[in-house]
Order: structure tokens, then C-alpha cells, then sequence
């Protein structure tokens, strides 16, 4: 809480451009099934901006999409929330030593697989689906978001990185 | 340029993957053999609106099957198949505050129309919901 109240405008202002990103490439991208940049994005931001500054634009991003695409409800919403949080929180404990782009795409694949999975739980309590059925129909969607994943964050991670370097932009709040 | 080949390689490996997938997903199941399937489409408060058993043949796809014995049907194309917006006067509004879902033989499809495994004798339930 007292982190939150020390925000500066500029933060603020960081927090509400940075979600207006990961929304809009969303919505850019959504021609294509499952090809996005938003792990990329969420591994940079964890990263870089730390795991407040992340969880604040993951948390705009899950409500402002959910209202976009009408999904906002107890069938997805927690699930993409928890899938997403996931990743600053890893990356600045237990993956914090995590440097180089190649782990840290191997590690977009893990992310990938436990957001997709986490699905898992309401297409068996709440819809009622053969998790056996669902598992098998959802691995190319998986693949494909595995694979845009890793190839997203072992392209642009590392000029993005050097990008917020230059810009200052960092984890001080 | 030591440091670079794994990075290539590994692109590329992901590359072939991603294509791969999508090709998967983009191909429409066919029928494999001639039969028979029932389809019915269901209002929001489960109200039959139409149900009809259909003779299918041998290539037949889903989308095809469902345009050739229904009135008013809108397909949309999406990054994840055909698409249904629109069957027997019923029409998703823009807010898709109600949508349709599928059923095959009452389970929920994790599938949608295009990916759909048309079988004999199966029953492809086509029910308006809501979002709320």
C-alpha cells in the first residue's frame, strides 16, 4: 500500500500507456489465432518495471478486455488474471536470476502452459467438458501460443530491454 | 556468431511449430463416409427452435451442412474457423451478450463448427446463452 501511494504522475501515466499497448496489440493481433505479444510484453514489463508496476497493467488489461470481448465473469476472468500474475511474480522471485533472452523464452513456453492449463478448471467444474477432450482439442492453440511466445520474447526481448534502458525506464517508483 | 546460431535455430524450430498450428487449426473437418445426424438449435430458455435429422456425405463439412438445412444463417470468419452469428431468425448482437455454444450429443464442444468431427448418428446441439 505504501508503494501504491508513492506513485509518481509519471508512473501513473507509464502504468496507463503500457496497458493501453498490451490491449491494443491484443486487438491488433486477434486475425490471428492465439498470435500475440502479450507474454512477451508481461516478461519485459516483470522485468523491468518490477512486480507492482506489472500487476497494476495486468490487472487493467484483464478488466478492460474482459469488458471489450464481454468475457468479464467467473468463467474466464480469474483464470487469465492468475495466469498472467503469474509472471511478474516468478520472474522477480524465483526466476530473478533468469537473464539470458533464451531461458527467459523457454521460460514464455512454462507461462504459456500454465495460463492454458489453468483453463482447465472451469471447462471441468464450471462447463462441464472432459478434461481428456479438452486437453487433446487445445494442443495446437497451445503449440501456437507456445511457439509465438518463445519466438516473440527470443526476437524482441533484448531490443526492447535496451529500449527501456535508454528510455530510463525501470523499477523505481 | 557462436552466441546467434542457437537463437536461429531455435527460431526456427518454433517457426515450423507455429506454422504447423495454424494449419492445424485452420483445416475443416470433412465427413469421412455418408450418414445421418440430427441438429437442433435451442432458444435461451432451451426452447427447440428447429430440429432436424440431416443426411450428410462423404466431404460434406459442418458449415456446409448447417447452411444447406437451416434458414438465416450468418457465418462469420475468424482467426479460429467459421464462425455462427446467426441461425432460424436468431442474430448475435454486436455485444455478444448472447452467443451460441455447441453441443454434441449434450457434452460441450471445445471445438468450434470447423473442427467438428462429423460422425454418424451424433446430435450437434446449437443453443443460445448468455454472457451474463
Amino acid at each position: 500500500m505504501r508503494q501504491l501511494n508513492q506513485m509518481s504522475i509519471y508512473d501513473i501515466v507509464l502504468v496507463a500507456i503500457l496497458s493501453a499497448v498490451v490491449f491494443i496489440q491484443e486487438q491488433f493481433l486477434s486475425f490471428l489465432p492465439n498470435v500475440q505479444l502479450t507474454i512477451f510484453l508481461v516478461v519485459l514489463f516483470s522485468r523491468k518495471l518490477g512486480i507492482l508496476k506489472t500487476s497494476l497493467i495486468i490487472t487493467i488489461h484483464v478488466i478492460i478486455d474482459g469488458l471489450f470481448t464481454s468475457s468479464l465473469g467467473v468463467i474466464y476472468t480469474p483464470f487469465i488474471f492468475v495466469g498472467l500474475i503469474t509472471i511478474p511474480v516468478t520472474l522477480n522471485t524465483i526466476f530473478k536470476k533468469v537473464s539470458s533472452t533464451i531461458a527467459l523464452s523457454f521460460l514464455g513456453v512454462l507461462y504459456e502452459i500454465i495460463y492454458s492449463w489453468l483453463f482447465l478448471i472451469p471447462f471441468v467444474y464450471i462447463l462441464h467438458v472432459d478434461p481428456v477432450t479438452y486437453i487433446i482439442a487445445d494442443i495446437p492453440f497451445q503449440l501456437l501460443l507456445a511457439s509465438s511466445s518463445f519466438m516473440t520474447i527470443l526476437l524482441l526481448y533484448e531490443p526492447s530491454s535496451n529500449l527501456f534502458d535508454l528510455l530510463k525506464i525501470d523499477k523505481t517508483v | 556468431m557462436q552466441q546467434k546460431l542457437p537463437k536461429i535455430l531455435y527460431f526456427i524450430i518454433a517457426l515450423i511449430i507455429m506454422i504447423g498450428s495454424i494449419l492445424v487449426i485452420n483445416n475443416q473437418e470433412s465427413a469421412t463416409s455418408n450418414g445421418q445426424l440430427t441438429i437442433e438449435i435451442l432458444a435461451i430458455d432451451d426452447t427447440v427452435i428447429s430440429s432436424k435429422s440431416v443426411n450428410f456425405f462423404k466431404g460434406d463439412t459442418l458449415k456446409q451442412i448447417i447452411e444447406d438445412n437451416f434458414d438465416d444463417v450468418l457465418f462469420e470468419s475468424s482467426s479460429f474457423g467459421p464462425y455462427l452469428t446467426g441461425i432460424e431468425g436468431y442474430v448475435t448482437p454486436s455485444d455478444f451478450s448472447t452467443y451460441i455454444s455447441i453441443y454434441i450429443d449434450g457434452v460441450y464442444s471445445t471445438v468450434g463448427i470447423g473442427q467438428i468431427d462429423i460422425r454418424d448418428n451424433i446430435t450437434i446441439t446449437l443453443k443460445v446463452e448468455s454472457n451474463q
